[in-house]
């Protein structure tokens, strides 16, 4: 009996930590030429934390998605035009997290990667720089107030411009930009990599939070929620437990006192044959 | 089942032919007190009667077996009710204590 309750008790935590366990989903991947630079962004259902982005050589770089999954296909090919500079993206799963492996159609990029709200989404913002950037492969963090600055305009100009610039990955459409402007892009991703040498001198390998403020705060209240959920799941399954083996003590005790009237009823049997077995014996003697 | 069973059997004689007997041993008595004496010599009519009245004696002597054997069939019919009442009894007291006992122990 106490190893079945153990047993339903550990099935039931088992089930509650799933909630907890929940990992975020990775729903849309798009690419997009802006002016400046070409932007990946991973959008997501959930909140995401994520790692900062890495440049794996040459015209590769890779993001760690940390506790995320994802129903995309594995690896998504773009046909590389004047617009479409990133070649492929492909995923990687290694234990919970999701590794995006991101193949460009040059070799030389400085990154700059921050989370955005509503909906969820990482963003990555690859700079294309002439010559190998020695220290362009150091990573830019959101959090410093000056980039900040220089981010929010791109993110509004990724909505606003959404139908000139940006290109969703299936569509391979051709391009709407003047030729000029990869040429005005080098220069301008010139100007901001020297910019960018001054800021991103201090590597950052801490892992970014994917998600502001509010979210974070959001995040809390679904975690105060899922424990009071918990809690409330076990108290219920404690009651249910409780009203089982009360029922099963009250049915015992009903078996038994069927049983005691079946044996009062055999002693008064017992009695009338006992008086019809001396009337025979009488009769015996009698004959 | 077995109470059914037990009923079917047919023990002593039936109705019918006790009936036949108490006839009978009336006609051997009848005969006896009205037996000729003109034909037969006296040793034969002697012989005779003395017969059927052993005849009747017997027919007498059977009648009060059956009864006896019919009150004997009946007190073992009894018996064997009271010996089922009573297994049961025993099966409903050790279930009893089982019980009292799986009880104690919760």
């Amino acid at each position: 009996m106490k190893l079945r309750i153990m047993l339903i008790a550990a099935v039931v935590f088992t089930l509650s930590q799933l909630g907890w366990a929940q990992a975020a989903n990775l729903r849309d991947v798009r690419t997009g030429k802006h002016e400046k630079f070409i932007r990946v962004v991973f959008e997501f259902q959930d909140d995401v934390l994520f790692e900062s982005p890495e440049i794996k050589g040459k015209g590769k770089f890779s993001v760690v998605l940390l506790d995320s999954s994802t129903t995309l296909p594995r690896l998504t090919l773009f046909k590389t035009g004047p617009v479409q500079l990133v070649h492929s993206i492909e995923f990687v799963r290694q234990n919970s997290n999701l590794i995006a492996n991101v193949r460009l159609s040059f070799p030389y990029f400085i990154l700059k990667a921050y989370p955005l709200s509503d909906p969820n989404r990482v963003v990555v913002d690859v700079y294309q720089v002439s010559s190998s950037p020695e220290k362009s492969e150091q990573k830019e963090s959101l959090h410093e107030k000056p980039l900040s600055e220089t981010l929010a305009a791109p993110e509004k100009k990724e909505s606003e411009n959404a139908p000139q610039k940006i290109l969703e990955k299936a569509a391979g459409s051709p391009s709407i930009t003047p030729s000029g402007v990869e040429k005005s892009g080098l220069k301008e991703t010139q100007a901001l990599e020297n910019t960018f040498s001054n800021k991103v001198s201090n590597q950052i390998h801490e892992k970014h939070v994917g998600s502001p403020s509010s979210a974070n705060g959001n995040a809390m209240t679904q975690i105060y929620l899922l424990a009071v959920l918990n809690v409330l799941t076990a108290v219920i399954i404690v009651l249910m437990i409780f009203t089982l083996l009360k029922k099963r003590h009250t049915i015992d005790f009903e078996h038994l006192f069927e049983i005691m009237e079946f044996i009062k009823t055999s002693d008064e049997n017992i009695e009338t044959i006992d008086a019809q077995l001396k009337n025979a014996f009488k009769e015996y003697d009698e004959s | 089942m077995t109470d059914k069973v037990l009923e079917e059997i047919t023990v002593g004689l039936s109705d019918a032919e006790k009936d036949d007997l108490e006839e009978m041993i009336k006609a051997f008595r009848k005969k006896q007190s009205a037996a000729p004496e003109t034909l037969a010599s006296e040793d034969v009519q002697q012989q005779i009667s003395s017969i059927s009245e052993n005849l009747a004696h017997y027919g007498d002597i059977l009648l009060k077996f059956d009864s006896k054997l019919k009150l004997l069939y009946g007190i073992l019919r009894l018996s064997d009710q009271k010996n089922r009442v009573m297994n049961h009894r025993i099966d409903a007291v050790i279930e009893l204590l089982k019980g009292q006992k799986i009880l104690t122990e919760k």
